[in-house]
Parts: C-alpha cells; sequence; structure tokens
C-alpha cells in the first residue's frame, strides 16, 4: 500500500516532470486514482470481515460457481474454524 | 517528507499531546472540552506507534521482511492466505473490538475521567498495544500458533496447563458478567427486550437468506438484517406503548436471567449456519457502524465533561463498585487499555493472514490503539453525562436505595445534585419507564451515546431512538460475544474432556454436545445468576472478577512474550514487557488480595459473607455465602496458578541467564520470502 501511494503521489527524484507545475486535471486524476485505490482497500476489508473473500477462494480452490450447494459445503468447510473462533471481550 | 520537517512536525505532535494531557491532569475545578482527550489520544498514539512500535520493531524483535511468513508458507487459500495488511488489519480490530472497552471505562468514571483516561493511554501505549504486536509476531514466527500452545512449548508443561484453565476461566467469568450486562440494560423494558427478541429472528431470517436465497452474499445480508433491526427499534417503540404487546416483554431480571441461558444453550447446539454466523455479521456491521459514528458525532459536538477530574470515590466507597483508585480503577478500565484477551486471537487467526513480519507492527500495535480510543470515546460518553445523573443510573438500590426521592436525596448529598424530577423527564425522553439502578454501564453509555447523536442529528426528537439503538448495538454486541463464547468454551472443554474418555471429545456427537454445552452454561448461568440475585447489583463483585481475569491472561501473555525474548538472547530489552508485566502483577494481586480479605464487606468477599451469617437469617442467607466464598475460591484459584506460571518462568529466565540451560527456541525455520527476494531483486 505504501509503495503504491508513494507511486501515486511522488515523484521520483530523476522524474522528467519533477520541475513541471502538475495540471489541475492531472491533479484531479491523482485524487481520483487515490479514492478509488482507498475504495479498493476498504472494499476488500469488508469483504475479508464478512467472510465473503473467503468464500470466492473457495470457490476459486475447488473451480465452483456459486450457488446452495457451493455455499453449503463451503460452510461444512469452515464451520470448525469459525465454530473455534473466540469473539473478544 | 525532508528529516528536518519530519522532526518539526513530530515535535509538534509531542507538544500538543503534552500541552492536552496536562490540560486533562492539572484542570481542577472547571469543566473540560472532550477534545482535550480525543487530541491527548491521538498524539498519544501517533507518538507510541512512531517511536515506540518503531523502537521494538528494530531492536527488539528484529522484524525481518525476508522471512517467509505462515501465510506465504502454507499457503492453503483456507486458513493461510496472504492478504493486505489494511485488510488484516480491519479484520483484526474487528476481531478484537468487543463490549469491554465501552463498558470499563464507563464503569471506572466513578472516579472521575482523569484515572481512566490516564490509564487508557498509558496502558495502551506501553502494556497492550506491546502485548498484541509482540504476541502476533511470535505467533507469526510459530506458523500462528495459540497462546496455550506457545505457554506449553517456550515455559513448560504448567505454563500451558496454567494458560489453558486460565483461558476457560476468562470465558465463564466474561460470560457471565456479559449476560449480566444485557440483563440490566433490559430489566422492567419492553421497547429494549422486544428490539433484541427481535434479532433473533433476524439473524434465523439473515442464516436461510444466506443459504437458501443469496449464497455468499454476505455483505448484502447484512444490510438487510441491519434495517431490519432499525424496524425493530422502530417497533419496540410500538410496543412499549402498546400496554397489550408491551406487558409481554416487560420483564424482570430473574425471568430474563433464564431466557438468557435458555438462549445461551440452544445458540451452542444450534448449526453454526443458523444463528451464530449470521448474528456475528450483524454485530459487526452494527459495530463497526456505529463506532464510526460515535467518533464523528464526538467531533462534530465537541462536547463539555461534566464529571470532575476525580471524585471523592478515589478513596474506594463508590457506590458502582467498591474498592481504592489503585488497583481497582486499573482491573476496571480492562480491555481499554490491555486485554489478555486480544492474545487469543493475536495468536488465533490474524497470524496467519500476515504477508510480512515488518506489517505485525501495524496490526498489532496499530489495532489496539484503535480499541483504546474507542475506550476514550467511552469514558467521554460518560462523562457528558451530569454526575447527578451518571450515579443515579449506576448506583444500586442497595447502596442509594430503592425510591426515587432517597435515591437522589442520597446521590445530592455527595456533592453531585439530581433531582428525581430530572430523571423522571430524563427516563422518558429515551423512552424508558426509569434509569434508576441501571448497574452495568451499558445504560449509561447508552445515554451518554444518544445524548451525542441527539445533539449532532435530529435533536432531543430522536433522544429515546438512539438511547435504544446504542442498547440494541450493545445487547447484539454481548449476545454474539456469548454465542461464540460459549462455543469456544465448549469446545476447549470437549478437548480436555477426550483425554478422560476419547467420545466425549467428538464435535459432532450429539450427547457430548449437550452435556459439554449444558456444562458451559450452568457455568457462566451460575455467575450470571448470582448477579441478578445480588442486593449490590452484581456488578460491584463480578466486573472486578472479570478485570482481574482478565489482566491475569494478559499476565500470561507477557510471561510468554518475556521467555521468548530472553531465549532470543535480547534480555537486554527485556523491560518493555518486564514493566508492563510487573504493574499488570501489582494490580491483580493487590486486586484479588482486596477482593478475598478486605474487612470491608463491599469489597471482601470473605468479609461480605461474615457479614451476611452475622446478620439475620434468611432463606437466601446460606446461598449468599457460598457464593462468596465461590468467588473469593476462583480469585485465589486464578492468582495460584498464575503465581505458577510466574514462577516457572522467572526460573527459566534465571537458568538462561545464568548460563544454566542453552535457550532453545521453537521458531519454524528461516525460509527466505520469495515475494521479497523479487522486490530486493
Amino acid at each position: 500500500m505504501k509503495s503504491q501511494l508513494r507511486e501515486s503521489f511522488s515523484l521520483k527524484p530523476h522524474d522528467s516532470r519533477r520541475n513541471d507545475h502538475p495540471r489541475p486535471s492531472s491533479r484531479l486524476r491523482d485524487l481520483a486514482r487515490f479514492l478509488n485505490m482507498v475504495a479498493s482497500v476498504l472494499r476488500s476489508a469488508v469483504r475479508e470481515i464478512f467472510d465473503e473473500s473467503a468464500y470466492a477462494r473457495f470457490l476459486e480452490r475447488h473451480h465452483l460457481t456459486s450457488s446452495r450447494h457451493a455455499y453449503a459445503a463451503f460452510l461444512r468447510e469452515s464451520q470448525c474454524q469459525r465454530e473455534r473462533r473466540p469473539r473478544c471481550c | 517528507m525532508s528529516k528536518p520537517v519530519r522532526a518539526v512536525v513530530w515535535l509538534a505532535v509531542a507538544m500538543a499531546g503534552a500541552l492536552a494531557v496536562a490540560t486533562i491532569a492539572l484542570h481542577r475545578g472547571e469543566e473540560i472540552n472532550a477534545m482535550w482527550l480525543v487530541v491527548a489520544a491521538v498524539c498519544s498514539y501517533a507518538l507510541g506507534y512512531r517511536f515506540y512500535s518503531k523502537f521494538i520493531a528494530a531492536r527488539v524483535l528484529a522484524l525481518d521482511a525476508m522471512r517467509a511468513t505462515p501465510a506465504e508458507r502454507l499457503e492453503n487459500g483456507r486458513d493461510f492466505v496472504r492478504t493486505n495488511k489494511w485488510v488484516v488489519f480491519g479484520h483484526h480490530f474487528a476481531a478484537i473490538a468487543g463490549p469491554g472497552p465501552l463498558v470499563g471505562p464507563v464503569l471506572a468514571a466513578q472516579f472521575g475521567y482523569l484515572p481512566g483516561t490516564l490509564w487508557i493511554l498509558a496502558g495502551a501505549v506501553f502494556g497492550g498495544c506491546v502485548q498484541d504486536f509482540i504476541i502476533l509476531l511470535f505467533s507469526v514466527r510459530r506458523d500462528g500458533k495459540s497462546l496455550t500452545e506457545m505457554a506449553k512449548d517456550e515455559i513448560g508443561r504448567v505454563g500451558g496447563f496454567v494458560a489453558y484453565v486460565a483461558v476457560i476461566s476468562i470465558i465463564v467469568v466474561l460470560l457471565g458478567v456479559c449476560a449480566l450486562i444485557v440483563v440490566n440494560a433490559l430489566k422492567a423494558s419492553p421497547w429494549g427486550t422486544f428490539t433484541i427478541a427481535m434479532t433473533i429472528p433476524i439473524a434465523l431470517l439473515m442464516g436461510v437468506y444466506l443459504r437458501r436465497i443469496r449464497p455468499g452474499k454476505v455483505l448484502e445480508s447484512s444490510i438487510l438484517g441491519f434495517l431490519l433491526v432499525l424496524l425493530a427499534i422502530w417497533g419496540g417503540q410500538w410496543a412499549s406503548h402498546t400496554p397489550s404487546v408491551g406487558r409481554f416483554f416487560t420483564l424482570t431480571a430473574p425471568t430474563l436471567a433464564i431466557l438468557i441461558i435458555i438462549y445461551g444453550f440452544a445458540a451452542s447446539a444450534l448449526p453454526v449456519w443458523l444463528l451464530l454466523a449470521p448474528r456475528d455479521y450483524l454485530s459487526t456491521f452494527v459495530k463497526l457502524g456505529t463506532i464510526a459514528m460515535l467518533a464523528l458525532g464526538i467531533v462534530a459536538l465537541r462536547p463539555t465533561l461534566h464529571m470532575p477530574a476525580l471524585t471523592r470515590f478515589i478513596d474506594g466507597t463508590g457506590p458502582v463498585f467498591a474498592g481504592n483508585v489503585f488497583p481497582f480503577a486499573f482491573v476496571t478500565v480492562a480491555c481499554g487499555a490491555i486485554s489478555g484477551f486480544h492474545s487469543l486471537i493475536a495468536s488465533g487467526t490474524t497470524p496467519k493472514l500476515i504477508s510480512r513480519e515488518t506489517e505485525t507492527r501495524m496490526v498489532g500495535y496499530g489495532a489496539m490503539a484503535c480499541e483504546s480510543m474507542v475506550a476514550i470515546m467511552a469514558v467521554i460518553a460518560a462523562c457528558v453525562l451530569q454526575p447527578g445523573t451518571y450515579f443515579s443510573i449506576n448506583s444500586p438500590a442497595g447502596i442509594v436505595g430503592q425510591a426515587p426521592e432517597v435515591a437522589t436525596a442520597t446521590i445530592s448529598n455527595w456533592g453531585f445534585p439530581v433531582t428525581a424530577a430530572e430523571m423522571h423527564t430524563l427516563a422518558d425522553a429515551v423512552g424508558e419507564q426509569t434509569l434508576f439502578n441501571r448497574t452495568g454501564g451499558a445504560p449509561a453509555f447508552a445515554v451518554g451515546m444518544a445524548h451525542i447523536f441527539a445533539h449532532s442529528i435530529g435533536g432531543q426528537a430522536l433522544m429515546a431512538i438512539w438511547y435504544h439503538f446504542a442498547i440494541m448495538f450493545e445487547a447484539l454486541f454481548i449476545l454474539t460475544v456469548l454465542d461464540a463464547g460459549t462455543r469456544v468454551g465448549r469446545f476447549m472443554v470437549q478437548d480436555a474432556l477426550s483425554h478422560v474418555w476419547q467420545p466425549l471429545g467428538r464435535t459432532s456427537w450429539y450427547p457430548s454436545i449437550l452435556a459439554n454445552s449444558a456444562l458451559i452454561v450452568g457455568a457462566w448461568g451460575y455467575f450470571l445468576w448470582q448477579g441478578v440475585k445480588d442486593p449490590l447489583g452484581g456488578i460491584n463483585s463480578l466486573w472486578p472478577l472479570f478485570g482481574i481475569s482478565n489482566q491475569l491472561l494478559a499476565t500470561v501473555a507477557l510471561c510468554i512474550a518475556t521467555t521468548i525474548i530472553v531465549k532470543m538472547g535480547r534480555a537486554r530489552y527485556a523491560a518493555v514487557t518486564l514493566v508492563p508485566l510487573a504493574w499488570l502483577v501489582a494490580v491483580t494481586f493487590s486486586a484479588s488480595y482486596y477482593k478475598i480479605f478486605d474487612p470491608n464487606p463491599r469489597i471482601g468477599f470473605l468479609a461480605h459473607a461474615h457479614q451476611v451469617a452475622a446478620g439475620a437469617p434468611s432463606p437466601a442467607t446460606a446461598r449468599l455465602i457460598f457464593n462468596d466464598r465461590l468467588d473469593a475460591a476462583v480469585t485465589a484459584i486464578l492468582i495460584l496458578m498464575i503465581a505458577m506460571i510466574l514462577i516457572e518462568s522467572a526460573a527459566e529466565w534465571i537458568r538462561i541467564l545464568a548460563g544454566r540451560k542453552q535457550p532453545t527456541l521453537r521458531e519454524s525455520p528461516f525460509v527466505a520470502s520469495r515475494f521479497a527476494t523479487e522486490e530486493q531483486g
């Protein structure tokens, strides 16, 4: 993430654009890219917290498409791990 | 940013933090703005993260980005998955954030805002964040091993056994206390009870929706569940205003306790997908959203704290719970400063997701700093209330009297003016029949939160909705902890009993499931029942017991951490874990001593048993005496076990430092990370 952010926002020492004044449109593009990246990380975090990513990985691993049966199989596989996961006080 | 500019920025952060802490600590007799607490907290965590955690990462732990983590070496797409550090951070924070940092600081506010705030800041920066960070890293270096496995490997068999028993004990005490908080929040509250009752069919509906209608669409079903919960809050208002419906949901504390015990047993025996998983998703959704809303509300409103910095109750005569500011403020704040329970999460799912060792700093230290910030928000929510209101809500009838006029007269005599009419108006505004004798912290937090929300959005007209939203949020949180905790406890007992008779360990064998569920539910149900029947409200004796057991688990985690640091040949830096360990030992051992032997019957279990025995006999006398002796025995056993682990650890440190034993680390062997190599190349 840090390197991505660096890539998006900082200019490397030998970058030819270094001394140019960025045009407003390019600033807007950079901002849009940054916001897009933040949104994508947030979306990934939410999908991980809510186990949607785990389900997607399950489908990929078993070469399945989402269905009742696939989800039931996913629940069976992850049941043991989920049951033993404490929730914090 | 150039080096001098960075130095100037960090100097400014340090000065702002120092100014804020000085303002909090030195202001007397005047109300201060809550933003001082926010600034002090943000600056302390930023400085702790930037400098202290960096020092630990570089000097003590020598984090190595080149070393492959278990997520890379053992990647299986299931348990071990390389994950973006921000995603792991969110995942870890969602797992460690529970009701403790909301309730503990509210209870500790009886001493004023200062003791709790200072301990939350110092405890988190030098204790809680350090513990979470180090245990996470050590688990990463041991293929994601659990705390109890690390205790057995690094300290010895006694260490492993004690850690195991400590975990079960803390789960049982925690569940009993959590259930008591829900009972105290919902008793005689048809609105709250209706809303919480509705979350059960909502969770079941979500389970069916996820499995049958839209498989795997968890976020979608959580949003749907959340909308239904909002509808249930609105429906609660209707239920409370409709006498024929309301009377079914106007329940006494013992009735609610029985219902929660039955619920706990059912939740432990039902399939996970049907109730546990959807409720977990729903509560996580509400939790993250509400914490964010509360943070925004505090920043937008910038409320004034009406509670003084220190109250007269630092002398130990407090009505919420008895005991001096030392050690009871420290065991009461609990999870907001340091939580042993976090070490279970830091050695559970999280280490299996970490992509690079260097990320443990942000995930372990950073997530705990955020949790601590939640505790600061709880202090603010409690202290924006007028002190008279705070004590009217949190004081048990056994201390201030049953009748509103008597209770308000007692509290006013303490120097915190409040009238029965004011309390009646407030109860009316939040849609409750009464707010007196609502011990447990949750209702006071809900009133404070409703105050902040109502002044930010919607005004007084929405006060009742916000209050019940806050109660729903806390109760949902707690019931999720009950569901999951009962199951985890059941598995641990099953694992242990399998050594006695193997079929008892079979997790799919129904007689074993039912028997072990009954055992765990019976254990925490006993504590719950004891609390419900306690004339002092239960929280007085049970919350300190919970705080002690939680901090004792942190003691175990810090013993393991210190042992590994010594074995790594970095004993000169062992103070990083040894100092918080010594502090926790001082706090927990003295708190336990007071809870067992103090001659004041409001503090000491044995003195209370003696007082009950000397009083007029009643049908409850024998039970009250038994309860006190049981609490004293539980506290003593916990302390003895921790003393054993301390002695075993210290003996190991001495053997290694004296050169009498060759240190053997049980780390997984070094394997170079192919990703780091690629990046380097």
